[in-house]
């Protein structure tokens, strides 16, 4: 019992994660029931449709990388308390950079234009998180509404230039031009959309992670979270420290947005992100914004959906059950925390 | 001019349905951001029983039943487990986003877009002998338009008059005050989110079945936010509240008239947005300003 109880002290929160999410497994695993599946067989269908086969295997990992990008986008953001809802908004901006920078770059040497096609697309990013940082922070804005309306903003305004002034020749409706050659990522394997914009991404969260988890700055961005008033007391500057997490969660979402435009579509499009960082924020809130939770969220969700297509063709339930399946675990996440702290208060208090 | 009366009033209504409730859960110290997803669950299960039980009444039933249980769930969060609204709010509106298409593909095998023949629309009201000099104003609007007339009216009553307005204030500003005074500050707060549920639920249902009777994914388009930046524009105070919610439906109306008239669509689609955030920018800075002549009026004395 003892030894039991040290454990769940010592692993509580991975422990609460892991249990939410078996639990949320056995939610899904109603609903197949519900309508006449073996949960098993969607589940394995889900496994085999992900990983079964080397074609599904590299679509698997290109699913990944956008998910990872955009729930550590918004991880990096909430785990210092500011909420950044507007990650989606920086992500078409950094996406519509990257567009323009690759359409009209005039012709150079490859590896130099790569990094400043990229370089403007993740400026601009910055840019669509750095204004409603200020507006919050500097006039006390409430930021999840400001970054609501520049989600808004941005999507009509990237939807009017790629459907009017941007918009490209003999293509359908919504889509720019395709950027240049030189600064499109090669593709690793022909079986899938897999370019070599996955090591840039991976680099990136190498060192956000490495950031976040084992850095003062990643320290002192919790404890504005946790408790602003002891961190400006502890003599932490909290606006700093809130500004430079909207930053860099505005930098990985443009740096998503325009991977996608420099390897994976080629072009800005209308609907680029098929809400890559309203799902990366479930999923950063399911990990409780650990960047390592992070990755293996990312990995784990991409594998599932990109399996439920297979589940989907083989017993009729559709896809999204997958995204029933998460949102449900961060509910049982949420409601375990909330439950497991109030106990240790009652303890302590006794 | 006539025509863009009409259409702000049907742009108003759900926002002001929406902020209403909003407005009180505020006072009660809960900012319920939400209710993008209960409006959208709203309209969705409106359509839903409209269809199966073949009348507007059963569709309007269940879209709020729909919406009351959606908020319930947020109050079990927010109220009781104290969990971290930004979270709870967030995760339920993706919830809701995903479960509309889950349930839209497995119950009708449709993607993104639903209606059927068996729908019935809310009836519009005709005023009879009484609006006759002013049919091509007021004529021919939804009951649920009319409804929402009568509740303004009411809730701004009990805001003002009755001793739960008072109480739903107090919930928020001073809940120990409330407590001592042997008032329990979660029913009232449940209360709130309840009604919440029950006004943006009619907020849905208006979407889904009083002009239009169909349902299309994500069909909210953003309704439940923008009441949520009018309730915090108001602040808690409700004729402000709803004054920026009936500002913000104008606008929307005002954009719809003139991409009829010709303007880019993505550009007047913007406006509401850029509008809410011209409101906003303007009472913080207003903030500020008297923050700042209040500190300026406070050294001297203390001195």
């Amino acid at each position: 019992m003892k030894v039991l109880n040290a454990f769940w002290l010592r692993h509580r929160d991975p422990l609460i994660i892991l249990l939410s999410f078996l639990g949320a497994l056995g939610v899904g695993g109603a609903l197949f029931l519900a309508h006449g599946v073996n949960p098993l067989e969607a589940y394995g269908a889900m496994v085999v449709g992900a990983l079964g086969s080397a074609p599904a295997l590299w679509s698997t990992l290109a699913r990944t990388v956008p998910y990872i990008l955009g729930a550590l986008s918004i991880a990096v953001a909430f785990a210092a308390g500011v909420w950044n809802i507007g990650a989606e908004g920086q992500l078409y901006m950094g996406a519509l950079g990257a567009a323009l920078a690759g359409l009209f770059l005039p012709p150079m040497p490859s590896l130099p234009a790569m990094i400043l096609v990229l370089a403007f697309g993740v400026s601009v990013g910055v840019f669509w998180a750095w204004v409603p940082g200020r507006l919050s922070l500097d006039l006390g804005m409430n930021v999840v509404v400001v970054t609501i309306m520049f989600n808004a903003v941005a999507q009509y305004f990237t939807s009017y230039l790629a459907t009017g002034p941007l918009a490209g020749k003999n293509v359908s409706a919504g889509m720019t031009d395709r950027v240049q050659d030189f600064v499109r990522f090669s593709r690793i394997s022909d079986l899938a959309v897999l370019h070599t914009g996955v090591f840039v991404a991976l680099g990136a969260a190498l060192l956000v992670t490495g950031l976040m988890l084992w850095t003062a700055w990643g320290y002192e961005g919790r404890m504005v979270r946790l408790n602003p008033r002891a961190a400006a007391a502890g003599g932490i500057p909290v606006r700093r420290r809130q500004l430079g997490a909207m930053a860099l969660s505005g930098a990985l979402a443009g740096l998503a947005g325009s991977l996608l435009v420099m390897g994976d579509t080629g072009r800005f499009l209308v609907g680029i992100s098929k809400g890559y960082t309203w799902t990366g924020m479930i999923l950063a809130m399911m990990v409780g914004y650990n960047p390592l939770g992070v990755l293996g969220a990312a990995l784990v969700y991409a594998a599932m959906s990109s399996g439920a297509l297979e589940m989907e063709l083989l017993t009729g339930i559709p896809a999204e059950v997958v995204d029933l399946i998460v949102t449900t675990s961060v509910l049982f996440v949420t409601a375990g925390m909330a439950v497991a702290n109030r106990l240790a208060n009652r303890l302590r208090e006794d | 001019m006539i025509e863009l009366f009409r259409a702000s009033i049907r742009m108003m209504t759900p926002l002001i349905l929406a902020a209403l409730g909003g407005c009180w859960t505020l006072q009660t110290g809960i900012l319920n951001i939400s209710q993008e997803g209960a409006m959208l669950l709203g309209a969705f299960f409106a359509a839903m029983g409209n269809h199966f039980m073949e009348s507007w009444v059963g569709g309007l039933f269940c879209g709020v039943a729909a919406a009351v249980a959606f908020n319930l769930l947020f109050a079990l969060f927010c109220v009781n487990l104290r969990a971290n609204i930004w979270v709870v709010g967030m995760t339920l509106n993706i919830l809701a986003d995903s479960l509309s298409v889950l349930l839209l593909k497995s119950i009708f095998h449709v993607k993104g877009y639903f209606s059927s023949p068996f729908m019935e629309k809310v009836p519009d009201v005709d005023l009879g002998w009484l609006s006759a000099p002013l049919d091509r104003v007021v004529g021919d609007f939804s009951l649920v338009v009319w409804g929402t007339l009568f509740l303004v009216l009411a809730m701004l009553w009990v805001d003002r008059k009755a001793v739960l307005g008072l109480r739903l204030k107090a919930a928020g500003e001073n809940e120990e005050a409330l407590a001592a005074a042997g008032v329990s500050v979660l029913r009232l707060r449940y209360f709130a989110l309840v009604l919440n549920g029950v006004l943006v639920g009619a907020a849905g249902s208006f979407l889904s079945i009083s002009y239009l009777t169909l349902f299309n994914q994500g069909m909210s388009s953003g309704r439940g936010w923008i009441a949520v930046a009018a309730v915090i524009f108001g602040d808690g105070k409700l004729g402000t509240t709803l004054g920026a919610a009936a500002a913000f439906g104008l606008v929307q109306a005002g954009g719809n008239a003139l991409q009829n008239a010709g303007v880019n669509s993505n550009g007047t689609l913007m406006l509401p947005y850029v509008c809410i955030l011209g409101a906003l920018f303007w009472k913080a800075l207003r903030a500020r300003r008297e923050r700042l002549l209040r500190e300026r009026r406070e050294i001297p004395s203390g001195a």
